[in-house]
């Protein structure tokens, strides 16, 4: 302690020129805002870029996109590429239109169905008592920690002893149950305090009059994030489907492993090489949708990405 | 900020096991107690008086009405789920397993696991050890690297006021994409387009590397001269950059989101603290501020390579279906997907059992690591 | 070392467009003398807080200048002002052990690390949590990270030390132990302390010298008994003081000062309405006083007593007076009465409350 005492030991004042430690930190300022909105605008373009390759490449004539200049826009629009994709049918012959048709059924009802499931067994698992209770929730967690490739396998055998192949049934049966978003809802219901429920008992209202009219209200945007989340995997499926399934069930994804070719001739002589501007424009007929999705509901997909923390 | 379950997810998947095996005990040992606790929750007065069997039996649908509401998911996973999970257990020691044929296998043992682990299952292309290698090094090269650039863009996101909004909207636009239509477009930056005589365009890298005078590489095909090999395992380098490349695009969007909600969350105090304490601005970097969010950062590097030992269609958006030349690139799923199709199941099987060791090993691995590093 | 504070002032903009931008501290100018614990007193949001981050440099005046000694350091970064600091929620690094913490400062002065651990330890020992190297924060009660903070804002020997609200997360019996440690600590090393506080009993114990703030203004600087003794206006007199000051609207007419009715004590202040602040212990119990009041009931404490009257004309719901234990009062009488020091009643402007006796 004796050299703490020590007047000595404190550090001396600081000497500087004011002025100059002004100009010097808004120099600092300066250059660390060019540094950090360059990185970022750098990162930014990085991560839009395909998107832009993608869409301009689409309208390009296949000469230009070969043309060893590089071109930043297309010097001709070709909308023809789209007409021209359309016309073609997928390697076995389902056109895009079927693939359309397919997926938004098969999407529309797996979410419906999925998020209504979800919403039942979250609720029985954070609010009703039932023997067993905690163990079948063990149980479900347990599974997420098991690789889904591991009973694609049996599904698959199953799936084909029940005659279910080929069907929009096995596309949408195996996966309405979603382990994870059940956990998800079931920890956001738990934190509806239990006092709303029991004066909800005290009014007189059933358990599926409370789910329905409290429970599910208080926790809209998460059920929200979690249908969107659902729609969005289901139309992004592409494994499942190509496994199970001929050609004239696939989902939508399953367009864009085609090579198009011009073989009709309607964009120059006719000739059967795969064209990337055919390929670009059905890239971008796949994927234009969730953009426009994510432009109107961004908030709700970033919260429930960010809540879920699951990826895909 | 990002769920704080999140962190402690696996830790609670590790407790809840744990309280299985209680819970289990329990439900024989203290039946009669729970049963007597049932009734009182169930919210009526039990007042001594003999309660008639009708009565018995509205009270027992009662207290045990929770049933009825996971019914359908109970249904849906013991069918889907959990009887898949045992049935890959027990197939995959089943020898020439095929549900078709009247005897449907015709013996037990390791002949699966051996013929897989050693390449010797009739079939061409590559192996499982060959897919194992692949996946591995596209995981833990792509994986960290995207994990490393997250942290940094999120914290420069971190640092700035105006435009914060739209460069974070920005950044996460590769989430929402297809992997296998990104993976095409993808593809068009590597390929070289042409016949053997002319070459019409050398793809957008060559285009940018000629920019500093580097000679076209012909990425997608990764030929002579770009291929090591090491005993029976080719690791056609050039193909691999795609890959990682690829890999570490669509996977930053997730890791920056995660990581900015989780800067966003830590109190400024440290900070002020820092600045008080001395501390120069890479220094608060690696000193505060990671391990501040490090329970994120280990929560992405195990989700991450849980997720990247499970990769398939980012590699088939990338070099079709036949992932890459007679399934070079494959990788674990691939590689049972594939004998899935052949139906050869005894394979298939027994490689998703190894995946599931590999990744269990891989998680236990990481969560040690973490263990140590995370908690405070 | 001595800071010198000029005409300082922290506006911060408006929340929204249509809102006011907040004056945090306005013109604040006084100076603080090397080697001397100063308490920086006032209700919350009165800009005590934002004088002591500006004091560290971790916010930036608008106007106005800071000195150390003779140093402009206005424009200093806080890394390079050599101050410590101890936050109101200790900001302690969770993923560091005690001694990580302490020897952080020193790491960023590039000292040795063998260096560094000595002065570490020394530092801790001041603090009397030598013991506690090894542990986490997160391990610790708070008394203790209160010190582990203290330890970490002195280890590097700074200029001047700072404190936030040191003593508001800590319990009662902690928070008098805590501040006499404070004391001591400050003694022992010599360093000029600053420190923030609503808490006027706590700035009164151990300040040397106080710093009275309202709405961002200085009221009064100066040794705690000289304020308590003379406070320039009715808001210091008001804010000093347990039980506070009992206030009456009152008159001074032809050299006397009246209380309602009554005439309580002769004063030479001119004609004019007044505030007649009266401090508990200004009141001498008499039967034949010339203040009245109406008993409500009589408080037994041991040492003395407080009576417990109301009054018209008080500005409070009661008027508390502390007499010495063994003065009888008759608790039957309806009404109490009382002389007055002079020296505990102060008159006030009823319009600007400055203080004018």
């Amino acid at each position: 302690m004796e050299e703490v005492k020590q007047p000595n030991i404190v550090q001396e004042a600081p000497h500087f020129d004011v002025e100059k430690e002004r100009k010097r930190q808004k120099v600092g300022k300066i250059l660390k805002n060019v540094f950090v909105y360059t990185f970022l605008t750098f990162c930014a373009i990085l991560a839009f870029l395909p998107f832009y390759w993608m869409i301009i490449s689409s309208l390009k004539t296949e000469a230009e996109y070969r043309q060893p200049k590089l071109t930043l826009f297309p010097e001709t629009i070709m909308w023809k590429n789209y007409e021209v994709v359309l016309t073609q049918a997928s390697t076995s012959g389902a056109s895009f239109a079927q693939l359309l048709v397919n997926t938004l059924l098969v999407g529309g009802v797996s979410t419906i169905l999925g998020v209504v499931i979800t919403i039942l067994t979250a609720y029985a698992l954070a609010r009703m008592n039932f023997h067993g209770k905690n163990l079948l929730f063990t149980i479900m967690l347990g599974t997420m920690m098991i690789p889904g490739e591991m009973y694609t396998l049996t599904n698959y055998i199953t799936a084909t002893q029940l005659n279910w192949r080929d069907t929009y049934t096995i596309l949408i049966v195996p996966f309405l149950v979603s382990v994870y978003y059940t956990y998800l809802l079931r920890n956001n219901f738990m934190q509806i305090p239990n006092s709303l429920y029991q004066s909800a008992k005290v009014d007189g209202l059933s358990d599926m009059g409370y789910l329905v009219k409290v429970m599910v209200p208080l926790t809209a945007p998460t059920l929200i994030s979690i249908t969107l989340l659902k729609f969005i995997g289901s139309w992004n499926s592409y494994i499942w489907p190509q496994l199970i399934n001929n050609q004239r069930w696939q989902m939508i994804t399953n367009w864009v492993t085609k090579g198009f070719n011009d073989n009709k001739g309607l964009l120059g002589p006719a000739s059967s090489e795969p064209l990337t501007t055919l390929k670009m424009a059905a890239v971008c007929m796949v994927s234009l949708p969730l953009f426009i999705l994510f432009i109107f509901c961004r908030k709700y997909i970033m919260r429930g990405v960010s809540k879920s923390g699951t990826k895909g | 900020m990002a769920n704080p379950e999140n962190k402690n997810f696996f830790a609670k998947i590790g407790e809840k096991c744990k309280a299985l095996w209680e819970s289990f005990l329990a439900l024989f040992k203290k039946k009669e107690a729970q049963e007597v606790a049932a009734e009182t929750q169930s919210g009526e007065v039990f007042v001594g008086k003999e309660l008639t069997a009708k009565e018995k039996f509205l009270r027992f649908l009662k207290a045990e009405q929770g049933w009825l509401f996971v019914t359908p998911a109970l249904i849906l996973l013991a069918v889907f789920t959990f009887y898949p999970i045992v049935n890959a257990f027990i197939r995959a020691f089943q020898e020439n397993y095929n549900p078709l044929s009247p005897t449907k296998y015709t013996g037990i043992g390791f002949e699966n696991f051996v013929r897989v682990l050693k390449g010797d299952t009739g079939t061409g292309g590559a192996t499982f050890l060959q897919c194992l290698v692949n996946t591995t090094i596209f995981t833990f090269v792509s994986v960290p690297l995207s994990t490393l650039l997250a942290l940094l863009i999120s914290v420069a996101l971190n640092s700035i006021k105006a435009l914060q909004k739209a460069y974070q909207t920005i950044l996460f636009l590769p989430y929402l994409t297809n992997s296998l239509a990104m993976g095409a477009v993808f593809a068009t930056f590597f390929t070289i387009v042409g016949t053997k005589n002319s070459t019409d365009t050398v793809g957008l890298v060559n285009i940018a590397l000629g920019w500093f005078g580097i000679e076209p590489i012909d990425w997608m095909k990764g030929g002579k001269g770009f291929v090591w090999t090491i005993g029976q395992i080719r690791i056609p380098w050039t193909k691999y950059v795609v890959v990682i490349v690829y890999e570490i695009w669509s996977g930053l969007p997730f890791k920056i989101l995660i990581l900015f909600s989780a800067l966003q969350s830590v109190n400024k105090q440290y900070y002020d603290a820092a600045k008080i304490d001395g501390a120069s601005k890479s220094k608060t970097l690696w000193k505060i501020t990671t391990p501040l969010i490090m329970p994120m950062i280990s929560y992405l590097l195990i989700t991450g390579i849980m997720g990247g030992m499970k990769q398939y269609t980012s590699i088939v958006g990338l070099f079709g279906e036949q992932m890459g030349i007679d399934y070079d690139m494959g990788t674990m799923v691939g590689y049972i997907y594939r004998y899935i199709s052949n139906g050869q199941m005894g394979y298939a099987f027994a490689g998703s059992l190894l995946l599931f060791v590999i990744i269990m090993i891989f998680t236990v691995i990481n969560l040690q690591a973490s263990k140590k590093k995370v908690t405070y | 070392m001595k800071i010198t504070i000029q005409n300082l002032t922290k506006k911060f903009p408006a929340r929204n467009k249509k809102g006011k931008e907040v004056v945090a501290v306005d013109n604040m100018s006084i100076e603080i003398p090397s080697g001397k614990l100063v308490g920086l007193l006032g209700p919350s949001g009165c800009g005590k807080s934002t004088s002591l981050f500006m004091i560290s440099g971790l916010e930036s005046p608008t106007s106005g200048k800071i000195f150390f000694d003779d140093q402009d350091v206005t424009t200093l970064a806080a890394e390079r002002r050599g101050v410590g600091l101890v936050f109101q929620n200790y900001a302690l690094y969770p993923h560091m052990t005690v001694e990580g913490n302490i020897m952080f400062p020193l790491t960023n002065m590039r000292l040795p690390k063998e260096e560094a651990k000595q002065r570490a330890l020394e530092a801790a020992q001041l603090v009397q949590i030598e013991d506690l190297m090894q542990r986490k924060p997160s391990e610790l009660s708070g008394g203790q990270q209160q010190r582990v903070a203290i330890a970490r804002a002195l280890v590097k020997m700074p200029n001047v030390l700072l404190l936030d609200e040191p003593l508001s997360n800590l319990d009662a019996r902690l928070r008098l132990q805590t501040r006499e440690e404070i004391k001591r600590i400050q003694r022992e090393t010599g360093i000029t302390t600053v420190f923030v506080t609503h808490d006027q009993e706590e700035a009164m114990s151990i300040c040397d010298i106080m710093v009275v703030m309202k709405l961002g203004v200085v009221q009064q600087v100066g040794a705690p008994q000289a304020i308590y003794d003379n406070p320039t206006n009715l808001f210091v007199a008001n804010f000093l003081g347990t039980p506070p000051i009992n206030i009456f609207e009152g008159e001074v007419k032809s050299g006397k000062i009246y209380i309602g009715d009554e005439a309580v004590l002769d004063t030479e202040v001119p004609d004019q309405k007044v505030y007649v602040g009266i401090r508990p212990e200004g009141f001498i119990y008499d039967e034949n006083g010339a203040f009245s009041l109406n008993l409500d009931h009589i408080e037994v404490m041991g040492r003395d007593k407080t009576i417990v009257t109301a009054h018209g004309k008080s500005q409070k719901p009661t008027v508390r007076s502390i007499i010495d234990s063994d003065i009888y009062v008759n608790d039957q009488s309806p009404v109490v009465k009382f002389n007055l020091k002079p020296n505990k009643v102060f008159l006030f402007n009823a319009e600007t409350e400055e203080r004018i006796r």
